[in-house]
């Protein structure tokens, strides 16, 4: 795009120098066309003016001739004379400028005219220098003069006709060329100014790019500068940095104390050694008057001494702490210090601020005042010194494992007490020995070699190495051997301690413990296998034990109802006993069932809010029958406030029932039985008495066992199972509730008192 | 026209006592001692109501519900598990469209009214 539009201005410079060229040329063209005309123009006039000339000196001529004619003085013929002179140069002159050959032509003929007529004139002349007077007046007369005289006007009025045809005819000439000329010029100046237009509209163009490129590179250029001026500043900003560090590194590594302070007297700088003396962080001090960090007393006087940064910013001068200085820290500790504080100045000289350098020289005092002292504690160090080894050797004799110390060359050094007594030696036989001899080489193990020759020396500390060894006094025994290498502070000798622990018998614990875990863990498997297959069986079991049913049952019904024909008395009697049987047996299976659920944990609730009072009146309904059969009489105490319960309605239905029967069942006829029940806040509790059979005391146990029954005067054997009382109390407890039987003994009546929660704690079983 | 039952279980006391109480309540029934043999029957008699036991000599009551409702002849009838076993597959029974559940023993005084129940 860029070289197109270079292009087109390049062409459009080309075209417009050309049309400028083209312009001056043909101006130079037209001026010189004009000047060549007037110059033809001025000729044309001066051969007619020469012709004119040529025919007035020859009228002249002719006068002067007259003149002398008349006169006969000599001094008329002067014209003539002239003329006769002239005449042939004169018009030869005039042949040689004149252009034009008509006209030549014209002057060709003129010639031989004005030849005769000044012949004629020369004769007259002649005649009258001879006086011959008459034969002038006839020459004169004859008009031979005149006639003359008239060609040669004639002649030339042609000649100067045809001159002047020759201008005219040129002058039109010009006027067609500058005409075509002026079209020309008007013509190449319009296309001068197109191409002039578009040479600077490219120019502008051209200009307006490069200067967009110029302001860019410019803007380009401005860039670098400034990143370069950013890179600049950085670096100064690390070297200033780095130089801030190396004095922060610098304070920090000077084994005194550094405050720096402004020319009020405020902390600008603070190394480490300064805020473990004064107290305060560096955090907290900066800005803060110095006073309040660097708080010093006279040591005797224990006034508040002046502090030197105040004198040095004061005065400029470097000032010395006064001797006996304390430093009182922000904790209240105090520190004998040695100080010296210079003024910071400016490079004119102007105190900017203070450093104040100090040290702490309470322990070189310390030392001063305690060299005495501890001289004197030396003596009571060494008389406590056996005490120590006494101590210590107590304490590694009550060591239950054994202990034994050996030397650079494992020798014996000394062994506790516990080592003799557990490997059976003594004293004599141990001390100063090689270890590996020690109970008749009965120490020479090959792991013990390796612990103390190759691992030891590699390593001063060593726990937990196990060594099982059989040895011949007491048998195999495992060991965990811990190794400690100590060097003695004097010499370069070093002891071996060797701490020695049996757990053989741990290790039999630990290996009984594992055989019976995992025993435990094979006893868990097949316990849940039995309990899976029992689960199965029961289920099993109920399924086959219920299709026998089905027909015993089944037929025996139809028969006792007739369907196909009536029985007698007996037969019906009969049919009867074996519906009954059949019915029990199928409660027996149906609370085995059950009962076998319960233990297995597989029984689960479907809670639903229970309105207890009417559930109470409906299953008293349900014995109503069998207590007026009896005749007994029924006693029925339900509070008013007795609330609704959360719980599985058909096992709560079960436990009123089966408690409420048993208490028919084993009350004698014109006895009484009741059901009391009552809130007692988060639970309900419901008691069910009679006045019947009670329970022994020795058969207070036997109830919840299953299958048991009180043989009784009033029951039949085969009406119960023995199930519902156990069945009834696991409902219970399933439901969170207490199950308690009372009965003072043998018939004085029985009392069972049960609680169910108002809200299951067994939410979302179903 | 009597409605048609057909009932299948593989003891044989169970489908005679079935059956008798079935009759006298006015059904024509067909009987079949395993679940092939009653698969066959349905769709020969085209019973209005299959009752079948659960535990089946050849298969579960439940496959055999199963390939009678794939069955376009059979997939419509109304089928009644009578079993022994409660609680066992109560949800495998669920899952079986149009289908009840009598456990055994069977009431004698309500069986054949019960059944009756299911035709439509």
């Amino acid at each position: 795009m860029k070289i197109f539009y270079k292009l087109i201005t390049f062409i459009a410079g080309v075209a417009l120098l050309t049309v400028a060229v083209a312009v001056m040329v043909a101006s130079l063209w037209a001026f010189r066309q004009i000047k060549e005309s007037a110059g033809a123009r001025q000729h044309t006039y001066t051969v007619i003016g020469r012709a004119d000339n040529l025919l007035s000196e020859l009228k002249d001529a002719e006068t002067g001739q007259r003149g002398y004619l008349l006169t006969g003085d000599e001094a008329f013929l002067e014209p003539y004379n002239s003329v006769r002179n002239n005449i042939s140069n004169n018009l030869e002159e005039l042949h040689k400028i004149s252009s034009i050959g008509d006209a030549k032509k014209q002057l060709d003929a003129m010639a031989p005219l004005i030849a005769a007529k000044l012949a004629e004139l020369a004769r007259v002349i002649e005649m009258r220098r001879n006086h011959e007077m008459a034969a002038v007046l006839s020459a004169v007369a004859n008009g031979k003069g005149k006639w003359l005289m008239d060609s040669i006007r004639s002649e030339y009025s042609s000649f100067v006709r045809i001159e002047k045809e020759a201008l005219l005819r040129h002058d039109e000439e010009l006027q067609s060329n500058m005409r075509t000329m002026f079209v020309v010029i008007v013509v190449t100046s319009l296309l001068a100014l197109v191409f002039s237009i578009l040479f600077i509209y490219f120019i502008y163009r051209e200009t307006q790019n490069r200067l967009k490129s110029v302001v860019q590179k410019e803007t380009m250029r401005l860039l670098e500068v400034q990143e370069a001026t950013n890179k600049q500043l950085q670096q100064t900003n690390a070297t200033l940095q780095v130089s801030e560090e190396k004095l922060a590194v610098t304070l920090n590594s000077i084994g005194d104390a550094v405050i720096a302070t402004d020319a009020d007297g405020s902390v600008t700088i603070m190394n480490s050694i300064a805020e473990q003396l004064t107290g305060w962080t560096k955090k907290e001090s900066i800005g803060r008057p110095l006073e309040d960090i660097f708080h010093i007393i006279n040591e005797e006087t224990r006034q508040v001494v002046v502090n030197p940064v105040r004198k040095t910013l004061a005065h400029g001068t470097i000032q010395g702490l006064a001797n006996h200085t304390i430093l009182v820290a922000r904790a209240g500790g105090e520190r004998v210090i040695d100080d010296s504080c210079a003024p910071i100045r400016d490079r004119d000289g102007q105190v900017l601020g203070a450093v104040i350098v100090f040290r702490d020289i309470t322990r070189r005092r310390e030392i001063e005042n305690g060299l005495e002292k501890a001289r004197k504690e030396l003596e009571a160090t060494k008389i406590s010194e056996d005490a120590a080894r006494e101590y210590s050797e107590s304490i590694i004799n009550t060591v239950r494992e054994p202990l034994i110390s050996l030397d650079q060359d494992l020798r014996v050094v000394s062994a506790s007490r516990s080592f003799y007594e557990v490997f059976k030696v003594n004293p004599k036989e141990t001390v100063g020995q090689l270890i590996y001899d020690l109970g008749n080489k009965q120490w020479d193990i090959p792991k013990l070699r390796e612990l103390l020759e190759t691992i030891l020396p590699q390593k001063a500390t060593f726990d937990n190495y196990e060594v099982e060894h059989d040895f011949a006094g007491i048998g195999r025994r495992i060991m965990l051997l811990n190794a400690r290498q100590i060097q003695r502070v004097l010499g370069k000798k070093r002891i071996i301690l060797l701490a020695i622990e049996d757990i053989t018998e741990r290790r039999e614990i630990e290996n009984g413990l594992k055989i019976a875990h995992e025993e435990l863990n094979g006893l868990a498997t097949e316990l849940k296998r039995v309990a899976q297959v029992k689960s199965e069986f029961l289920a099993n079991m109920s399924h086959e034990l219920r299709t026998p049913l089905n027909s015993i049952n089944g037929f025996s019904e139809v028969l006792y109802d007739e369907t196909f024909g009536t029985l007698n008395e007996k037969q019906k009697r009969y049919t009867n006993n074996i519906l009954t049987s059949g019915r029990h047996l199928l409660l027996l299976i149906n609370q085995i069932l059950d009962m076998a659920k319960v233990e297995s944990g597989k029984m689960n609730l479907g809670l639903s809010n229970l309105p207890m009072k009417s559930i109470l009146n409906e299953i008293s309904l349900l014995v109503a029958d069998l207590v007026a059969k009896k005749k007994l009489h029924m006693e029925l105490e339900i509070a008013e406030d007795l609330p609704d319960i959360e719980a599985d309605e058909l096992k709560v239905k079960e436990i009123l029932y089966n408690l409420l029967s048993n208490a028919v069942k084993f009350t004698p006829e014109g006895g009484k039985i009741g059901m009391r029940a009552r809130s007692t806040g988060a639970k309900i509790e419901i008691e069910v008495w009679d006045t019947g059979v009670g329970i022994a005391v020795e058969n207070m146990g036997k109830i919840f066992e299953g299958f048991f029954r009180v043989d009784t005067p009033y029951s039949r054997v085969t009406e119960g199972t023995g199930l519902g009382l156990p069945l009834s109390k696991k409902y219970v407890e399933l439901h969170g509730g207490e199950f308690i039987v009372n009965s003072e003994g043998l018939d004085k009546g029985t009392s069972i008192r049960f609680t169910l929660p108002v809200v299951s704690g067994k939410g979302g079983v179903k | 026209m009597k409605k048609i039952i057909v009932v299948i279980d593989d003891n044989r006391n169970n489908l005679m006592l079935e059956k008798d109480l079935l009759e006298v309540a006015g059904f024509e029934v067909f009987e079949a001692e395993n679940a092939a043999d009653g698969i066959a029957v349905a769709k020969e008699k085209r019973p209005d109501v299959i009752i079948m036991d659960v535990r089946l000599p050849d298969m579960r009551g439940t496959t055999a519900a199963r390939m009678l409702r794939q069955d376009k002849e059979t997939s419509s009838i109304p089928i009644v598990f009578v079993t022994a076993s409660i609680a066992e597959g109560l949800e495998e029974l669920n899952n079986i469209t149009n289908s009840g559940f009598i456990g055994k023993p069977i009431n004698t005084r309500t069986f054949a009214k019960q059944i009756g129940d299911y035709v439509k």
